[in-house]
């Protein structure tokens, strides 16, 4: 009896603790990952041989354009932005030029079937929307903006 | 009383407003979400105080819920997963001429649903809180236990759903064990060229926004940004709306309140899970239930009343245990957090005045939800309209503001919410529940405190299974909802063998 009791016995180090949670949890993350394999990991096989994986991403319907545009486009507005607002600091000027360009080159990469009264309506909402956000959080709420 | 009084000005009442507006017209277009809408519109309360932001919060909440009705009814798409049995029958009403009929039916069991679920979290959550109060370490490791067990349970598969509320709660442990929790303030799993970075680990709103915001910005994009029903909504009424269609349907009302407010209580289940089971509870009951999915007037009773009756459910773990019900209220922990509250067992006695003032705002923001969607659903089933290629570059602009201001000013911020909103994204193809993970990540560093100083105090592990009473009867509760889980998903094989 003595010895189930000594069983359950944990002596945390302080100097260690950091590590103490974190450990447990990673394995259990590993303990689950390898449960999810053994219980679906048949099933995924059957599939993967079932369908080939070009199939698989082709059914996806994946919009390349958009998906990959907007995916390009957003990390290049997040880099672009702070260098900008270094040319007038504390203004949230990197954030309102910025997103003049962004605003307008992701509303042309949603759109379908653009023509004139669209274009038109996307570089009016380009122009707006950045100002009246940069206003409102910058001016009025005194929010920092890069 | 006057500490209340005074928080209730009228900019308080013109903020409940306000967000109940957003809120709606979010819920309204196909997509976004409520959650969407509390997360993007969260950096307009940096400058407002708790009270004042809570007010816009709510009204957000309540409204983003309530907006998702248009849709459905209009055009047979939800406006939010809590709306899709609002489809069943209030689409069909407007192929029946009868879209005004349902919007108003809708509407006003809208309004049922989030005043009797206000009424529960206002005599519920206290005494809950009470209870909870007296909850050691052990107890509330076992709650949270508990919390992801119940989420994981109604997942697609367990061990997906369980192993995406751990990877959150390894997600959260990034960077210094906190000495203000009796921490060593020793840097943990991130690498040391990181560190500048990751010291305080990922902000909860940058990671918040990522995933409600750009990831379904991301979605959409990979789906093509169709607009589809970009043409105009026109209400025909060939018959108006008479409250005598609410005849008969009080047991309706009061059963499917009940039910959206008792899944809201449950941590992490959605109002869709809400809504079918008041949808296919009052067809149960129902003498005409073959008339169910034909535009029959119980069926948009049902969804609704216990889609809004999910809001107060879903605020009474968070406020008596510091557990949010959905992950609409998980962004609210973070504006609690931005004001240094900490939301939990002693939050109602400590902050008497906020609980009264959020109580207030809740009833408000449902008066107005009614009122404005009531006499102005004409205009507001115009926003389905709107071209999402106009919408979301305003949405990331207002992500980026977000998560940029919400520790004045650090760009890695920003590049969080881009890392959350492609997890968000690809982790949703491979298969993770979001919401898990979500709550994963907002409890993990109470679960690391509470273990590890239950193991510091008692050195032993038995302690989880000997403290109390109430730590055997949580694990009791733990085994049921592993127990169900199991169960309902042999069921499901069962009835379908091919596994389709």
């Amino acid at each position: 009896m003595e010895k189930i009791s000594d069983f359950f016995k944990v002596r945390i180090d302080f100097d260690q603790s950091h590590l103490f949670f974190p450990t447990i949890v990673e394995w259990v993350l590993v303990v689950l990952m390898l449960a999810i394999v053994v219980t679906h990991g048949r099933h995924w096989v059957a599939r993967w041989r079932e369908t080939p994986l070009g199939a698989r991403i082709r059914a996806w319907e994946i919009d390349k354009r958009r998906l990959f545009g907007c995916l390009t486009l957003t990390p290049v507005y997040f880099a672009v932005m702070e260098p900008v607002g270094t040319i007038y600091p504390n203004t949230g000027v990197g954030f309102l030029l910025t997103s003049y360009v962004y605003g307008f080159a992701l509303s042309w990469l949603f759109v379908h079937d653009n023509n004139r009264r669209k274009t038109l309506l996307m570089a009016l909402n380009a122009l707006v929307t950045p100002t009246v956000v940069w206003f409102v959080f910058a001016h009025i709420f005194r929010i920092t903006l890069p | 009383m006057d500490a209340i009084l005074s928080s209730l000005d009228v900019t308080y009442f013109l903020l409940v407003t306000l967000g109940t507006v957003i809120g709606i017209l979010f819920g309204a277009i196909p997509g976004m979400t409520a959650t969407m809408a509390v997360a993007v519109c969260l950096p307009m309360t940096y400058a407002l105080d708790l009270n004042h932001g809570l007010a816009l919060l709510l009204g957000l909440y309540v409204g983003g819920i309530s907006g998702g009705l248009v849709p459905a009814i209009l055009i047979n798409i939800p406006g939010t997963p809590s709306s899709i049995t609002t489809t069943f029958d209030g689409y069909p009403m407007t192929k029946n001429g009868e879209p005004e009929k349902a919007l108003k039916l809708g509407i006003a069991s809208s309004l049922f649903g989030g005043l009797f679920s206000a009424a529960v979290l206002f005599y519920f959550a206290p005494t809950l809180a009470d209870w909870a109060i007296k909850f050691s370490y052990v107890e509330k490791f076992l709650i949270i236990l508990f919390a992801l067990t119940v989420i994981a349970s109604l997942c697609k598969s367990l061990l997906v759903g369980i192993f995406s509320g751990v990877l959150g709660m390894w997600v959260s442990l990034f960077g210094v064990y906190n000495m203000s929790t009796g921490g060593n303030g020793e840097l943990r799993i991130v690498p040391e060229f990181l560190s500048p970075w990751l010291e305080n680990g990922f902000s909860l709103l940058p990671l918040l926004i990522g995933l409600f915001g750009l990831s379904v910005i991301f979605e959409e994009a990979q789906k093509g940004v169709h607009d589809e029903h970009a043409e105009s909504v026109k209400l025909a009424a060939r018959k108006r709306f008479q409250w005598s269609v609410f005849k008969g349907q009080v047991t309706n009302l009061v059963r499917s309140s009940s039910i959206g407010t008792f899944i809201g209580m449950l941590p992490g289940v959605g109002g869709s899970a809400a809504s079918v089971l008041a949808y296919s509870q009052a067809k149960n009951f129902s003498k005409e239930n073959d008339k169910f999915g034909t535009g029959h007037p119980p069926g948009v009773i049902a969804s609704e009343s216990s889609n809004n009756g999910l809001t107060g459910g879903a605020l009474i773990p968070l406020l008596s245990l510091g557990i949010p019900g959905d992950s609409t209220t998980a962004v609210l922990i973070g504006a609690f957090t931005l004001q240094g509250i900490q939301v939990g067992p002693l939050f109602i006695g400590e902050n008497q005045t906020t609980w009264d003032v959020m109580m207030i705002g809740l009833v408000a923001a449902n008066l107005v939800m009614f009122l404005v969607m009531w006499f102005a659903i004409r205009h507001i089933a115009k926003v389905i309209t709107v071209p999402k290629y106009l919408l979301y570059p305003g949405i990331m602009m207002m992500c980026v503001v977000g998560a940029y201001a919400i520790n004045s000013g650090i760009m890695f911020d920003v590049w969080t919410l881009l890392i959350f909103g492609l997890f968000g994204f690809v982790g949703a193809k491979l298969g993770l529940e979001i919401a898990p993970f979500i709550i994963g990540f907002i409890l993990g560093p109470s679960a690391e405190v509470y273990f590890v100083k239950s193991l510091e105090s008692f050195g032993t592990l038995s302690i989880f299974f000997t403290k109390s009473p109430i730590a055997v009867f949580l694990w009791v509760l733990i085994a049921l909802s592993v127990g169900y889980s199991i169960y309902s998903h042999r069921k499901n094989k069962r009835l379908t063998p091919s596994g389709k």
